[in-house]
Formats: C-alpha cells, sequence, structure tokens
C-alpha cells in the first residue's frame, strides 16, 4: 500500500541537493567554488527548491485529492476554480501597481483564492452534492478567467500587461525566502486537511449513498476539500502563478502502485508532486535557452501529450 | 431491538408510512415501480431525511445517532453497486471497517470473516473489474458485511444475477437473521420474496398496502389489486412459482 513512499523519499533526498547545483553556474563541490557560491546557493537555489518541493507536494497532494472527490482520473485542482480565483487575485496586483509593494502579489493571490473557496461553499450551499459543487467550480473558473482576460485588455500600462502575461506563465524564478515563509506552512497546513478527508474519500469511492451509509456527512467533506484544495493551490498559485498538470499526470502515475484507495494516494503523490517541481524546474534551469524556460510552460509541454495518451487509452478501453 | 417507522412521509414518494421491523427477520419490500420502495430503504438507512414523520432504532430516534454510529448499526447496500477505482476484493471490502476505530486485528478479523462467508477467499487479491458479475456482487455485499452492522438494508441485491448466484445470495440474507440481524430486502422478484422472506411489506404510491407474511401479503388478491395482474401461485411453500 505504501510501497512508493521510501522509494520516492530517496529520490527526494537525492534529487534535491543535487539540484542545488545545477544552473546558470554550476556549482561543483569537488572543484573551487565561485565566490558568490555561498549567496547563490542560500539566497536564490535554496528558496527556490524548497518552493518546488512544496508547491509540487500541494499540487500533487490536491490533485489526488481532487480525483478521489470527484471519482475520476481526470480530474485536476484547477476544476474548483480556485487556481483561477488565485490567479485573478495576482493579476489585479499587477494591475493596480501594488505587485511590487512587499507583500501585495500573494496577499492579493490569496485573497483570490480565499474569495472563491467563499463563493464555492456559498454556491454549494448544504447539499453536499459532488455535481453541484463541480459545476459551481467551473462557474467559478470561467469567471475568473473571463475576469483576468477584461483585466489583461484593460491593462493600464504595457509593462504591466507584459508582467502579468510573464506572471500567468508559472515560475520559481527569482522567488526568495519570503515567498517560502508564507507558501510552506499554508501548502503544510493543506496537505494535511486532504491527509483527514482521505478515509472520506475512500468511502466515496462507493458513490455517494454508500459514502454516506458509511457515516461520511458529505457536507463536512466539501468542506474539507475547499480547504485542503484551496490552501494547497492558492499558495502554490500565490507564490509562482498557474502550474497545470502536475495534479493530474502524478496520482495517475501512481495509483497503480497503491492499493488505488484515494487515501493511500495524497502521501505519495505530494511526494511525487515534489520530485516531478524539483527535476522540472532544475531542467528549466539549465536548458540551453536565450531566457530561461518557464516552469508552467515546461510542465504544460509535458502535461499535454500525457493527456492526450490518457484519452487515446481511455478510448481504446471503451471500444 | 428494532428498527421503526412512524408515520412516515415524503413528498410525492412515501405517504404515512409506519412500520416496525424485527432482528432475525428477512423482510422484503415489494411494490410497482414507483411505489417508493427505493425511498423507504434510503430513509429507513438514515440516508433521507422524511419530511414528516420519524424513525427509530431500538427506540431511539435514528437522527440523534452520530453519523459514525448509525453507520455501525445499519448496513446499506445501494442498488449501484459502483466502485469508482478497480479495488481488490480485500480493500473493498475493508472499506467496511470506515465506520470503526476497532484496531488493525479486529478490522483484519471482520474483513476475512466477510470473504469467508461469501466465499470470496481466493478472490481476495482480485481487481473488482476481473471478477464476473456474481462475484461483483458478493464483494459488495462483503463490504457491507465487513462493517458487522446489526441491520442489513439492500436495494434490488438480486438484480442481474443468474438464478444460482440470487439463490446463493439469498441463503447468505438467511444465515445472517439467522445470526440474529435485521434484514431488509428491496425485492422484484415477488416469487423470491415469497419463497425467502419471513415478512413482506407491499408498497403501492408511497403508502403500505400490504403487510405480513408472505401469504398474506402476496396473496394472489393483493398481487390483482397492487400490481393489476391476474395471477396464481403453483408449488409448494418454499418452493413457489407465480403464473401469470
Amino acid at each position: 500500500m505504501t510501497r512508493p513512499i521510501p522509494l520516492l523519499l530517496a529520490a527526494l533526498a537525492i534529487a534535491l541537493p543535487l539540484s542545488l547545483l545545477a544552473g546558470r553556474v554550476w556549482l561543483d563541490p569537488f572543484a573551487d567554488l565561485p565566490a558568490n557560491a555561498l549567496i547563490i546557493l542560500t539566497e536564490l537555489r535554496l528558496p527556490r527548491a524548497i518552493l518546488a518541493v512544496t508547491l509540487g507536494a500541494g499540487l500533487g497532494a490536491a490533485g489526488a485529492a481532487m480525483q478521489g472527490y470527484l471519482r475520476n482520473p481526470l480530474a485536476d485542482p484547477g476544476l474548483f476554480g480556485i487556481a483561477p480565483g488565485a490567479a485573478l487575485g495576482a493579476v489585479l496586483s499587477f494591475w493596480t501597481g501594488w505587485a511590487s509593494t512587499g507583500w501585495a502579489l500573494p496577499l492579493f493571490a490569496l485573497t483570490g483564492a480565499a474569495g472563491a473557496m467563499a463563493l464555492l461553499t456559498l454556491i454549494a450551499g448544504r447539499s453536499g452534492s459532488v455535481m453541484l459543487f463541480t459545476l459551481a467550480g467551473m462557474m467559478i473558473a470561467s469567471l475568473a478567467g473571463a475576469l483576468m482576460s477584461l483585466a489583461i485588455s484593460l491593462s493600464p500600462t504595457p509593462f504591466a500587461l507584459s508582467e502579468i502575461v510573464t506572471w500567468l506563465m508559472g515560475a520559481l524564478t527569482d522567488r526568495s525566502w519570503n515567498d517560502v515563509l508564507f507558501a510552506v506552512p499554508l501548502t503544510m497546513a493543506g496537505i494535511a486537511v486532504l491527509w483527514v478527508a482521505g478515509r472520506s474519500l475512500d468511502a466515496l469511492s462507493l458513490g455517494e449513498a454508500a459514502a454516506r451509509s458509511l457515516g461520511v456527512d458529505p457536507r463536512r467533506l466539501q468542506l474539507l476539500m475547499i480547504a485542503g484544495v484551496g490552501l494547497t493551490v492558492g499558495a502554490g498559485v500565490a507564490a509562482a502563478g498557474i502550474i497545470g498538470f502536475v495534479g493530474l499526470i502524478v496520482p495517475h502515475l501512481l495509483r497503480r502502485f497503491t492499493d488505488r484507495r484515494p487515501s493511500s494516494l495524497i502521501v505519495p503523490s505530494a511526494l511525487a508532486g515534489a520530485l516531478l517541481l524539483l527535476v522540472a524546474d532544475c531542467l528549466c534551469r539549465v536548458l540551453p535557452m536565450a531566457s530561461e524556460l518557464r516552469l508552467g510552460i515546461a510542465l504544460s509541454l509535458l502535461g499535454a501529450p500525457f493527456f492526450l495518451g490518457l484519452l487515446l487509452r481511455m478510448r481504446r478501453g471503451l471500444a | 431491538m428494532s428498527l421503526a417507522a412512524q408515520n412516515l412521509s415524503l413528498t410525492g414518494r412515501l405517504n404515512g408510512v409506519s412500520l416496525t421491523l424485527n432482528p432475525g427477520e428477512v423482510t422484503a419490500i415489494c411494490g410497482p415501480n414507483g411505489a417508493g420502495k427505493s425511498s423507504l430503504l434510503s430513509c429507513l438507512a438514515g440516508l433521507l431525511e422524511p419530511a414528516r414523520g420519524a424513525l427509530a432504532l431500538d427506540g431511539a430516534p435514528l437522527n440523534t445517532l452520530t453519523p459514525r454510529e448509525r453507520a455501525r448499526a445499519l448496513g446499506y447496500l445501494p442498488q449501484q453497486g459502483e466502485v469508482a477505482w478497480d479495488l481488490s476484493v480485500e480493500t473493498l471490502a475493508g472499506l467496511g471497517r470506515l465506520p470503526w476505530s476497532a484496531g488493525i486485528a479486529a478490522d483484519r478479523a471482520a474483513v476475512e470473516a466477510a470473504l469467508t462467508a461469501l466465499d470470496l477467499e481466493q478472490f481476495r487479491a482480485r481487481p473488482m473489474s476481473q471478477l464476473s458479475g456474481g462475484e461483483q456482487a458478493r464483494a459488495l455485499l462483503a463490504r457491507v458485511l465487513a462493517g458487522e452492522p446489526r441491520w442489513l438494508l439492500a436495494d434490488e441485491p438480486l438484480a442481474n444475477l443468474d438464478l444460482a448466484h440470487q439463490l446463493a445470495l439469498l441463503r447468505q440474507f438467511r444465515t445472517l437473521a439467522g445470526q440474529g440481524a435485521g434484514v431488509v430486502l428491496v425485492l422484484h422478484d415477488l416469487a423470491q420474496a415469497m419463497n425467502h422472506a419471513d415478512r413482506v411489506v407491499v408498497l403501492d404510491g408511497g403508502v403500505i398496502a400490504a403487510d405480513g407474511s408472505p401469504d398474506v401479503a402476496l396473496s394472489e388478491a393483493v398481487i390483482a389489486r397492487v400490481w393489476k395482474v391476474q395471477a396464481r401461485w403453483l408449488g409448494d411453500p418454499g418452493q413457489r412459482a407465480l403464473a401469470t
């Protein structure tokens, strides 16, 4: 059941220190280090690696929980509209010009995520119905997307426009300890909430009626999902912009190595998400390109063909 | 020790249904389509809140129990036996232990007992997708039994099963009742209800049309009145067949 966990932990233990060495300036521990090596390590690479691990873990866990909640292997944390909500908040911080002042950007993004979470809670109401909840999430995602486009089209300056577009692509470039400071506790809290929801998600594998007959309170489960996905995805978007596909790919790849209960997939997905984002971010750093490849783009380039493969396999299964 | 409904009403589905179910009995709920059978079962399982009326388990109002207390007492087998992920039989049965926090050893013993009772030991590691329809139905029932409920409420558990599997499941229900559990089944097949139930409750248009021993509640007169079908019972008691 927990077979992948030790393996993934070992892989992370190897990849994390290695990731600190990779980048435009390669740090060779067996050769003379450049004078600014310490600064590169502590101020640039370490916060970046910690963020990659944290956000990857959050996205992986949220993806596993979402697929369990919607009982669908194609579900993604973005479906609840929380990521677009957070992105809208961030876009507004650029739009108003406050993004450059201290904590404004993450605060705006987290407020956007919280707004989406509150709307979801209000719309889904007391029913606890998964379908109603999903439709509400899709509506919020579409509304936030439209408002984002509006903000972009009415962008006050070309500079703000370029900042918004670049930020939306998702990246961990130039992130600092400030980002670590808010993203790590929020994401960890979110993963803990999703872990608590695990048993109820297991019961939901049998359908809503059977889950309720097993003592699951659908309303409580819904609130746990809003809080868990909201915290992980909201913190992720606030720190790094939109990073897609991690939450889709990772649980899907790992499911076969677990007993397939949603609860036994959450922790391995968190670990694998952390590993995937860490490795992908390293690759973005070291690829010989004029400017660094944006992490969000890299993962979409990886994720889209994967998604297509998944669909084709499902089609074969249906044929 | 009873499961009782008092003047149960649910808009458009049930209208003043009162009955007291006894443990150790197999009770069949029968009736034409849309009579309110599944609604009644869902109310009895605590899954549907009635618009009016009250439900009680051992004299205590059902809605005063916590969801987990209710889940430990009442096992519910839905009509649609869906399982979202391709779980193994053993993992599926283990889900029945979710309302309990009795420790790993007790959970394992209960799952083991359920698998043995349904003759599923050899399939324990097999994913649901690799089982036949009959084996899947047994695995889904094993999930309920692993929860060691005092009441088993099953919505059309024999649908889509061949005759041999229907009889095997009915024998299982009889064994459970023999062990003191209350068994309530929604059944469409009137002959199965006649031959295998201790008591039959016939619903029609959301009200109880007949309630009693199978001979009484499923008499030819009741069938004519409720199902609008002229039918005749053939054969000996316990092996009756319905001729139309």
